[in-house]
């Protein structure tokens, strides 16, 4: 097997992806106010989550949208700096965030390589995160809070319940990149 | 006991323990890296101070944002106030928010919920 090639295969998936989302924000009312792709560390995720605050102070968002969406973000970016996956010969990190802004609302699009063994389990978990309720994801989020404690990798099972309380709509889907792993993609509305 | 005082960061908050001042707060942003790492020290601190059985304590929170791990976090540490208040320590906690702040204030909320413990609450001005 060809392996740079094989790391060009998924890199082109992982851009098409990217770039479709871009494509929906090319006019005055849509437009993407803040991208990354690919390494993050802390330094990055604090440098991001202040330029979100940045940008929405300059829109003049609301306080309580502000701190939705900065609370979304960070859940995503520590999700991903925690548990994504470096994939193909070159390790690339398959990583993006996009957060674009629309008449209504604000959208936080975010994405990163996992390992096919634990997408079916993913794909159950946010279906049924999905079909909660806000009474049912609260009262998630209290038990976990109560029983819950922090993994060896320091993460608490609270994190997609806490993007699903903040956020409005919650979309994901998973995208195959090669016999390893695949792209999780998740979506987060958060409305004005 | 030795004071401990962590300086606040982009992404971590100002912690000061100083019981012979009597001034225990956490102020600022929580988002670590790894939470776990993070408040080791914070939490570590709390249970030796266990030993010293103190006649009272009051710890001030004022959080403008908690990730979810750091939540994690900053529960088992206030379950060391529940230790300290189940060996007679009298224990006060003061939480602090922004008037327009609901999230931070229903955290608050439902550590007091979970804990029992004293909370009093106080808006930023």
């Amino acid at each position: 097997m060809d392996l740079k090639k094989s790391s060009s295969v998924e890199h082109g998936i992982f851009t098409e992806k990217v770039n479709t989302i871009r494509a929906a924000y090319k006019t005055e009312d849509k437009k993407i106010i803040v991208s990354h792709i690919g390494e993050l560390d802390q330094r990055k995720i604090n440098t991001l989550s202040s330029l979100v605050e940045a940008q929405l102070e300059h829109l003049k968002v609301s306080k309580t949208t502000t701190k939705k969406i900065f609370n979304v973000v960070i859940e995503v970016l520590q999700n991903i700096a925690l548990h994504g996956e470096n994939v193909g010969a070159d390790e690339i990190p398959l990583n993006y965030l996009l957060v674009a802004r629309n008449t209504s609302d604000f959208v936080v699009y975010a994405g990163n390589a996992v390992p096919n063994g634990i997408v079916k389990k993913l794909e159950e978990r946010l279906k049924r995160i999905q079909s909660f309720s806000t009474f049912e994801l609260k009262k998630q989020y209290m038990d976990v809070l109560t029983n819950g404690s922090l993994s060896e990798k320091g993460g608490a099972g609270l994190g997609f319940l806490t993007m699903a309380l903040k956020a409005h709509e919650i979309n994901f889907d998973f995208i195959n990149l090669n016999d390893e792993y695949s792209l999780f993609s998740i979506q987060l509305k958060v409305l004005r | 006991m030795t004071r401990f005082e962590l300086e606040e960061t982009s992404n971590t908050p100002h912690i000061v323990f100083d019981s012979e001042a009597n001034k225990f707060s956490i102020e600022g942003k929580s988002f670590p890296e790894d939470s776990k790492e993070f408040y080791r020290r914070v939490i570590d601190w709390m249970e030796q101070y266990k030993a010293e059985k103190p006649a009272a304590i009051s710890l001030s929170f004022n959080l403008f944002y908690l990730s979810s791990s750091s939540i994690i976090s900053v529960k088992q540490l206030l379950l060391k106030l529940v230790d300290l208040q189940n060996q007679g320590t009298k224990v006060s906690v003061t939480w602090k928010y922004d008037h327009d702040d609901d999230d931070i204030k229903k955290t608050g909320e439902d550590y007091q919920q979970l804990t029992k413990l004293n909370f009093v609450y106080k808006v930023n001005v």
